[in-house]
């Protein structure tokens, strides 16, 4: 079994800014109906409003990937932080350490 | 039988075996612990995880269901890969999330974390009982829809019912005897199927009916415009408002599915969840293809009496009897294993935070290492091996009700499945704000889960579902939420209270 590993609080506030980044694509997919309720112009031999879903689907993938580029916790592996767990002292911040 | 018959049952009947024997064989040699069978002992790496994950969103709804809306109502339909994005983009932190709850506490499932942060077994059971009755209806449309697909696959010489009764035996053969390490291999057989069927069908139905993709969309574009701009064809009930609420309402519910929490927690570390949502977006590009095929059958089969089977109907219209198999097991493999994963979810639920015997405060599992499940000598102790097995009675039992409902009346639970995501929306309080947010209370998780229940319930009743175009699911989480923050507020802060506080720290 994997063991849980400890988080490092401080790392964790280390900037994951680029999360903020994450709701990018929700917002484009609901915008299809107001902004992208068309076929013409077609793109690509496709209806517009096709086109413009696969390009947010692609999108979705470079966002993701992009916010996973920036975050300190993907590139180091830590547990994701549980404010709960924090509240309540498990999360005691002795730092990520050795895996 | 006719000769194309005989040549699909008989690719069907090895498919089966393939597959029970993958299943069942994949558990060999691991322990036999409640932790091994409901979370593979958290021990799946990154390939398991992407190929369950992605077999859990690629269902027999995306064969008939995908198929079907797009041959009734056209864009709409693309809703579906809409909330899977989303739902890819809101995992990327809530994966992790509950995966580091979990494996910390030693959790199993989405009531067992809902017990373990309030502190409350009636949380955890209605947590159990409330996802149960929202779940239990998916299990009836996966039976059926492997129904529909067997029959379909085998010019209709294998009966419905008794394809339904081949996938309930099939999916608890392997969940039974492997749990979720059973279904993390099957999806390799399955996945490997699906990609191979659909990337065949994207280049061939087009190609042989239209002359090519262009030739089908220069079709498309002429003579069915109204299926190409929303609300799509037909009497306009999914509009706008309806795409918007529904998927964010099923984008935000589907990463606390009890089904996508057992994926999240059979995984070994938190940063492969966090992969998973890198690479799976790519995977909903394949859902475009059972669209195209959906939309082909207008022009090919323009009568259809139902539209679910608008693919299989153009793929025996097309193909030779050995690639219709093919394309059937692959169906059939979509339903076995998201249904699989479904009776396990609610077998554990049940195992775990319903059945357990009363043994005073003291829990199986509740170290802080998770590790106490292994007991002395690595053997797991009594009571897990108990929990077990209430856990795999319930998975057969539940299996068994969705059975005995596809046969006797197949189209009451069905209905009730347009409600699921509406259900277990209201979840999405009590299993993850009550992560977020330390003060939240197990009154305000209990009082807004049953008044957003009601709520959803009562709008869908009343025929007031979607209202003012927006999805009732969402209304219902507006209320649940409401009463989360208000009677949350009217209570003392717990973390104040030194009796708590006290007894959470002993634990660990």
């Amino acid at each position: 079994m994997a063991a849980p590993r400890r988080t490092s609080p401080r790392g964790a506030r280390r900037s994951r800014r680029a999360s903020w980044l994450l709701p990018i694509p929700g917002i484009l997919y609901c915008l299809t109906p107001v902004i992208a309720n068309r076929i013409h112009p077609m793109i690509a031999g496709m209806p517009f409003i096709i086109a413009y879903t696969i390009a947010v689907t692609i999108l979705t993938w470079a966002v993701i990937w992009y916010v996973a580029r920036r975050d300190p916790v993907y590139r180091s592996g830590e547990d994701e932080p549980v404010p709960v767990d924090r509240a309540y002292g498990y999360e005691s911040g002795e730092g990520s350490g050795p895996r | 039988m006719s000769g194309q018959a005989v040549i699909a049952v008989t690719i069907f009947a090895i498919a089966m075996v393939v597959t029970i024997a993958l299943g069942v064989l994949s558990a060999r040699g691991r322990e036999k612990s409640m932790d091994e069978w409901s979370v593979s002992g958290r021990g799946l790496g990154v390939v398991f995880i992407v190929l369950l994950m992605a077999g859990e969103t690629y269902t027999s709804f995306s064969f008939l269901g995908t198929a079907g809306w797009s041959y009734s109502y056209g864009v709409p339909i693309l809703y579906l890969v809409a909330y899977l994005n989303i739902g890819f983009a809101v995992a990327y932190r809530i994966g992790p999330l509950l995966w580091t709850y979990a494996a910390r506490h030693g959790l199993v499932s989405v009531s067992d974390m809902a017990e373990h942060r309030y502190q409350s077994r009636p949380v955890g059971i209605l947590v159990a009982v409330s996802a149960t009755i929202f779940l239990l209806p998916y299990i009836q449309l996966q039976i059926q829809g492997m129904g529909a697909v067997v029959h379909a696959m085998t010019y209709d010489s294998v009966n419905l019912d008794i394809a339904a009764i081949i996938s309930f035996v099939v999916a608890e053969a392997f969940i039974l005897v492997s749990g979720l390490r059973g279904s993390a291999w099957v999806s390799v057989l399955k996945d490997g199927i699906v990609i191979l069927s659909v990337i065949f069908l994207a280049i061939y139905v087009p190609l042989h009916y239209f002359g090519g993709i262009g030739g089908f969309v220069e079709k498309m574009v002429a003579d069915k415009p109204d299926w190409l701009t929303f609300p799509g064809h037909g009497p306009g009930t999914y509009g706008a408002g309806w795409f918007i609420s529904t998927i964010v309402l099923n984008g935000i519910t589907i990463v606390v599915m009890p089904t996508t929490v057992a994926g999240y927690l059979g995984s070994k570390n938190p940063t492969i969840l966090r992969r998973n949502s890198i690479i799976l977006p790519w995977y909903q590009l394949l859902l475009f293809v059972p669209m195209i095929v959906g939309c082909a059958a207008l022009f090919v089969v323009p009568a259809l009496e139902d539209a679910d089977l608008a693919l299989f109907s153009v793929v025996i219209d097309a193909l030779p009897a050995p690639v219709v198999a093919l394309i059937g097991v692959a169906g059939a493999l979509s339903a076995i294993v998201p249904m699989s994963v479904f009776m396990l979810a609610i077998g554990t639920m049940w195992g775990r935070t319903i059945l357990r015997p009363r043994t005073g405060s003291a829990r199986v599992d509740a170290g802080g290492s998770g590790s106490a499940d292994q007991g002395v000598d690595g053997r797991p102790p009594v009571a897990g091996r108990r929990e077990r097995q209430w856990s795999q009675l319930v998975c057969l039992v539940a299996g068994l009700a969705a059975l005995v409902g596809s046969l006797a009346v197949p189209d009451a639970l069905v209905s009730l499945s347009v409600l699921s995501y509406e259900g277990l929306a209201q979840l999405v309080p009590v299993l993850l704000l009550g992560l977020y947010w330390p003060r939240m209370s197990k009154q305000a998780a209990t009082v807004g889960l049953l008044t957003g229940s009601a709520v959803m319930i009562a709008l869908h009743f009343t025929g007031h579902d979607p209202l003012w175009g927006v999805n009732g699911g969402l209304y219902g989480l507006a209320v649940n939420l409401i009463f989360v923050v208000v009677v949350t507020m009217l209570r003392p802060d717990p973390r104040y209270r030194g009796s708590r506080t006290t007894s959470m720290i002993t634990q660990e």
